[in-house]
């Protein structure tokens, strides 16, 4: 295998394993076909497109429509607080004297790219944005080369983010969307200066550097995340698409929770792991990801639980590798844990089960002698390691990796506490509890594999969700008060979307005790034999509210079409789950398994379902011709909208509605 | 239809292809302005296979590399044949309507003249 092939099978790894499994060989040789003679790396616009391809692959066809659809509508927002808030730290905070850092030169090239994506013709807009990304980047070693000062490390990668969403949206398309990029920059920074100016007596910001100018940002941020859900709303009582809404806040929620105010620096006293800055990114960041999770559509998935317990024993093992180099406490409980997963590849299940189960034994004498690590350390470990005990079977690999990638993220966070240096530790109790904060993730991770898998493994998904929401809370609810506004926004808003959903199910479960909606529990139960499932099936249909209950509604009470089109009589002419699958297929464009797992049967009784329709519909006649023979073997004309095979092209409304207001 | 997958149905139309076949068929037809990418292009025929408009036919290994070739089903061909004629309507259309115009704004302007 030479460079450019290995290369690109790293690239790969975008694709869920399954996929990759079936078709990397495939994609490879398509790619090494393509490439230059002599070429040796890919070339970064294939880079782009494979991973764009593997994580369209990863959401499924309908959340990847989505959430390009919420790029489009974030980019040009993420620009305009990148420039407002460029200008507006720029004259506010590096003005002052004594405060001199190389940050002016990152924020001249927003504007500039501000500038660029206004005046440049739609193909050049976004280049200079990339430049600003660039620039931005190159400041921090810059910095440390030349000695000066550098803006603080969120300030950079919010920009960073920003400029991606940019970057990753479409450029602009008409004279309206330039001039409302530069509007909303002019009023970003006017507005942070109008909040800074009404501040100002009371917090004497002067004596920080950018306080409270960094938690204005935040709160501008914010500002700019509720607009575009409050947005939302007109979209949702019109009954249009609301998710492209929701993607969008959410990517522009993910930068902002970064940037959140900080009223000042939250003492961390004594061995626990603080809630600081790094706790409330990492906090934020899983918070956003795991409503994001959401938002693909929550499956239930029992597997996850498994991949979630190896992360968990491998963040473990890492944690308890840094706190052994930074030479603290007894080393025994440490090794414990790394023994235990450098032994997951080797052992059966019940195998791993014992590993970790001594592993927590000896944390546990450990625990008991005097003297020992500090408690937070080994309560940390002990919680992470109940995740694999419950579910053993993940990848035998993963735990390495993890421990891996854990340890040089403590050894960066690490060296950051302490100064840039790796020995030396003078101060393990608050260096040690920021490293252990970096457990936030894995826990995080298995809170939202138990919550999928709480219908199939109740037991261990109840206790990993109590072990995760255990630690997570112990360590940031005692500083609810610190919470940047994301933080509290994104849960908060996430409330009403379940209660919404929670009351819609209600509302159909009483709808059908009433005997409303026969039709779908008729079709629910001619697809699936057992009553119970088949109830369940169409509440959960009736419950979604978004455009599959509506699909199905509308297939089952489709009018009869125009008068005299034999097209549309053969279709009205077909029993109703026949039609529903016709429906489901052709209109809205599900895959076989979507529309198998809508009606709670077999991928193959399903697709038996849409051939028989196509066949019922084929045999009629149609102005003397079969279907077959004109070859458009769709019900075009029938109900609202035309049928077109490419999703994208059939437009979004066509078969993406948004839920019905209710 | 989007334009390239109409591009990918068009370049499947006359033989099966493979991935880098399509890529450059469909490079072809458009006289280089579609580029399709792999993570597209199979993304694309992901879709298509899925709607039954292309089936996977054959499977060659050439120089170590695995080349699976594709082919139009019978329904993708339908498809295509009726989104070419409803571009050909339009295209019809159009030119009438062009046709059309230009007679009363030469009639328009020799009134004026006159």
């Amino acid at each position: 295998m030479d460079g450019l092939e290995r290369r690109y099978r790293q690239l790969l790894v975008a694709y869920p394993a399954g996929y990759r499994q079936r078709r990397a060989d495939e994609i490879v040789g398509t790619l090494l076909d393509a490439a230059a003679p002599g070429q040796r790396r890919p070339s970064l616009a294939d880079a782009a497109d494979l991973v764009a391809g593997g994580l369209r692959q990863r959401l499924g066809p309908g959340a990847a429509a989505d959430l390009a659809a919420g790029r489009a509508l974030a980019g040009p927002v993420a620009l305009a607080l990148a420039a407002g808030l460029s200008g507006f730290l720029w004259l506010t905070v590096e003005g002052a004297p004594g405060h001199v850092t190389l940050a002016p030169a990152a924020f001249a090239a927003w504007l500039l790219a501000l500038a660029g994506w206004v005046a440049l013709p739609g193909r050049y807009a976004r280049w200079p944005v990339a430049v600003a990304m660039a620039v931005t980047v190159l400041v921090l070693p810059v910095a440390v080369l030349a000695g000066a000062g550098r803006p603080p490390l969120w300030v950079v990668l919010g920009l960073l983010a920003f400029g991606a969403l940019a970057v990753a949206g479409p450029p602009p398309d008409s004279a309206t969307a330039r001039a409302a990029v530069l509007t909303g920059a002019l009023a970003t920074a006017a507005l942070s200066k109008a909040l800074l100016t009404a501040q100002l007596p009371v917090t004497r910001w002067s004596t920080a550097y950018y306080h409270p100018a960094i938690a204005l940002s935040g709160l501008i941020v914010t500002g700019a995340v509720v607009g575009l859900a409050a947005a939302a709303v007109p979209a949702l009582l019109r009954g249009r698409p609301v998710r492209p809404w929701l993607w969008a806040v959410l990517l522009l929620a993910l930068p902002g929770g970064w940037l959140g105010p900080r009223t000042g620096p939250v003492a961390v006293a004594g061995t626990r792991p603080g809630f600081g800055r790094l706790a409330e990114v990492l906090l934020a960041t899983c918070v956003v990801l795991a409503a994001m999770a959401a938002l693909t559509g929550v499956r239930a998935v029992a597997g996850g639980l498994d991949r979630a317990g190896a992360m968990a024993l491998g963040c473990a093992a890492g944690l308890a590798g840094s706190l052994w180099w930074m030479g603290q406490g007894r080393p025994w409980a440490y090794a414990a844990w790394l023994g235990a997963a450098l032994a997951y590849p080797v052992l059966p299940a019940i195998g791993r089960r014992l590993a970790v189960a001594a592993a927590l034994g000896l944390t546990a004498t450990v625990a008991l002698a005097p003297a020992g690590p500090p408690w937070s350390a080994l309560v940390t470990l002990a919680l992470l390691g109940t995740v694999p005990l419950l579910a053993p079977a993940g990848g035998a690999w993963y735990p390495l990796g993890v421990a891996v990638t854990t340890a040089a993220a403590g050894a960066v966070v690490a060296a950051y506490d302490n100064g840039w240096r790796l020995t030396g530790w003078h101060a393990f109790a608050h260096t040690g509890g920021l490293v252990l904060t970096l457990a936030i993730v894995p826990f995080a991770v298995a809170v939202v594999a138990a919550v999928r898998a709480v219908r199939s493994r109740r037991f261990a998904a109840v206790a990993t969700l109590l072990a995760g929401t255990g630690w997570i809370g112990a360590l940031t609810l005692p500083h609810l008060g610190a919470w940047g506004p994301v933080l509290i926004l994104v849960p908060l808003g996430a409330v009403p979307l379940a209660v919404r959903a929670g009351r819609a199910r209600a509302a159909a479960r009483r709808a059908l005790d009433t005997g409303r909606h026969a039709g779908l529990l008729a079709l629910a139960r001619a697809v699936c034999p057992d009553p119970r499932t088949a109830r369940r099936l169409t509440v959960a249909t009736l419950a979604r509210g978004g455009q599959r209950a509506e699909l199905v509604r509308a297939a089952l009470d489709l009018p009869p079409g125009p008068a005299g089109d034999p097209l549309c009589a053969a279709v009205h002419a077909l029993p109703p789950e026949e039609r529903v699958a016709l429906h489901l297929r052709y209109r809205a464009e599900l895959p076989v398994p979507e529309i198998a797992a809508l009606l709670g049967c077999s991928a193959a009784t399903a697709r038996g379902l849409v051939d028989r329709a196509r066949h019922g519909v084929a045999r009629m006649p149609r102005d003397g011709r079969g279907l077959s023979s004109t070859g458009d073997g769709v019900p075009a004309r029938c109900g609202a909208g035309a049928v077109v095979p490419d999703a994208r092209a059939a437009g979004q409304p066509a078969h993406r509605a948004g839920p019905p207001p209710r | 239809m989007q334009e390239p997958t109409f591009l990918i149905l068009t370049a499947l139309a006359g033989e099966p292809l493979h991935g880098y076949g399509v890529i450059q068929e469909v490079s072809r037809l458009s006289s280089g302005r579609v580029v399709l990418r792999p993570g597209t292009l199979y993304g694309a025929l992901d879709r298509l296979s899925e709607q039954g408009l292309v089936a996977a036919e054959r499977e060659e290994i050439v120089d170590g590399r695995l080349r699976r070739y594709y082919r139009l089903t019978e329904e993708g061909a339908g498809v295509l044949h009726a989104e070419a004629q409803r571009l050909a309507d339009n295209a019809a259309e159009a030119r009438r309507r062009l046709g059309t115009r230009k007679a009363p704004r030469r009639a328009t302007r020799q009134a004026h003249a006159g």
